[in-house]
C-alpha cells in the first residue's frame, strides 16, 4: 500500500513513523494523567513547538538529532509515568516544547513540488496535534481504570522501546 | 494505537520510511521463538499473581525498565559471562517460587526479577539489528515482553478457583523443570 502525499500523507505521517509514535504515546500518556489544566498545556506547548520546528524545515533546516531527542523525550515521559510520578508543568511544558519542535524537524516533506510539501507540513501538523489530543483522552480515560496501572505499564514499554533505542544509536 | 500503527504502517511513503510492520512483527516474534524466554516471561507474571497486589502490577512494571538496562549492556558489548545459563536460571529460581509459593517481600521479589532481567535483556540487546527499523523492533519484543506477562497473570489468577492454586503451582514445577532443561543445554555450549 502506498500512502497518497499531499495533506493526507502529511497527516498519517506520525503515526507511521516508530520514533513518532512512541514520543507522542509517551507525551500523551503523561498530558492524559493530569488533562485539565496542565494537559492542555502540554498539547498548546507541542503544538507551538510543532509548527517551529514544520517552519524551520520550511525554511531549508538541515539535518538535526531530532529523532534522538524525540526518543529522549519518550524514555523521560515513560519513566514519569511508570513510577507514577506526576510530572510538574514547569518540566511537561518544555518537554513538550522541544517534543513538538524535534517532531517537526524530523519530518522533512520529500516532495519536488512545492504546494504538495506545503500541504504535506499542513497534515503532519494537524496529524501530530491531533494524535496527541487522542492518545491523552484515551489516557485519561484509562487512567480511572484500576488505579492507572495500565498507563504505568505502558510508561515502562515506552521507556524501555526508547532506551534500547538510544543505546544502539549512542553506544552501538 | 499499536496496533493501529502494526497494521495501518506501509513500507512506501512519501516521506520516505522503512519496512515498520516487519520490524515489529520481527521484535514481537523474538522472545517468542525463544523457549526460555517464554517460560521466565509466564513464571513472572505467575509470581507476581500469586503474590498478589501490589507484586501482581509492579513486578511487570520492573522489568521492562531493567530488561532495557541489560540491552544496553548487551548492546555495548560488555561482557557477561555465561548469559544462556543466567536465563535458564531465571526459568528455574521463577518456577521454584511459583511451585514453592514462596511469600516473598516486594523488594526481594523485585530484586530477584530485576537480576534476571538483566541476563534476558543482555541476551535481546545483543541480537537487536542495527537498521532503520529498530523502533519498531524494539518495541514489538517490548510489547510481547509484556504480554507474556499478562498470560502469566492469567494463569496466576486461577489460583482463586477450587484447584487452582495446586495448578498454578504445577504449572510453576513445569517452567523449573524446562529451566532444568535449558540449562543443561546452556552449559553443554
Amino acid at each position: 500500500m502506498v500512502l497518497p502525499a499531499g495533506i493526507v500523507g502529511g497527516l498519517v505521517y506520525p503515526v507511521s513513523t516508530p520514533a513518532h509514535v512512541v514520543a507522542l504515546t509517551g507525551l500523551g500518556v503523561i498530558a492524559g494523567r493530569n488533562l485539565v489544566p496542565a494537559g492542555a498545556a502540554i498539547i498548546g506547548a507541542f503544538a507551538l513547538g510543532l509548527a517551529a520546528g514544520l517552519g524551520a524545515i520550511a525554511w531549508g533546516f538541515g539535518e538535526t538529532p531530532a529523532s534522538d531527542v524525540l526518543l529522549a523525550s519518550a524514555t523521560l515521559c515513560g519513566l514519569m509515568a511508570a513510577l507514577d510520578i506526576t510530572a510538574p508543568v514547569s518540566l511537561a511544558v518544555p518537554v513538550a516544547l522541544v517534543s513538538g519542535i524535534a517532531l517537526g524537524l524530523d519530518s522533512p516533506p520529500e516532495s519536488i513540488s512545492l504546494s504538495e510539501a506545503v500541504a504535506m507540513l499542513i497534515g503532519t501538523a494537524c496529524g501530530g496535534i491531533g494524535t496527541l489530543a487522542m492518545i491523552a483522552f484515551v489516557a485519561s480515560t484509562i487512567a480511572r481504570l484500576w488505579r492507572g496501572i495500565l498507563l504505568r505499564v505502558a510508561g515502562s514499554w515506552i521507556a524501555a522501546t526508547a532506551i534500547l533505542v538510544l543505546a544502539l544509536r549512542w553506544v552501538a | 494505537m499499536l496496533l493501529l500503527w502494526t497494521t495501518g504502517a506501509s513500507p512506501a511513503l512519501a516521506h520516505g520510511g522503512g519496512d515498520i510492520a516487519a520490524g515489529f512483527a520481527g521484535g514481537f516474534g523474538h522472545p517468542l521463538f525463544g523457549p526460555d524466554h517464554v517460560a521466565a516471561m509466564v513464571a513472572v507474571g505467575l509470581w507476581g499473581a500469586a503474590l498478589g497486589s501490589p507484586a501482581i502490577w509492579v513486578l511487570p512494571i520492573a522489568f521492562p525498565l531493567v530488561m532495557a538496562f541489560g540491552g544496553v549492556l548487551g548492546i555495548a558489548a560488555v561482557p557477561m559471562p555465561r548469559v544462556g545459563v543466567g536465563i535458564a536460571l531465571s526459568a528455574i529460581m521463577l518456577g521454584l517460587m511459583v511451585a514453592l509459593a514462596v511469600r516473598a517481600p516486594l523488594a526481594v521479589a523485585i530484586a530477584v526479577v530485576s537480576a534476571f532481567a538483566i541476563f534476558h535483556g543482555h541476551a535481546h540487546g545483543a541480537e537487536l539489528p542495527r537498521g532503520a527499523d529498530a523502533v519498531a523492533f524494539s518495541a514489538g519484543f517490548v510489547v510481547a515482553t509484556g504480554l507474556l506477562h499478562v498470560c502469566g497473570i492469567g494463569l496466576g489468577l486461577a489460583t482463586g478457583w477450587p484447584g487452582g492454586r495446586l495448578a498454578v503451582r504445577l504449572v510453576g514445577a513445569g517452567i523449573a523443570g524446562a529451566g532444568a532443561v535449558f540449562l543443561r543445554a546452556a552449559l553443554s555450549l
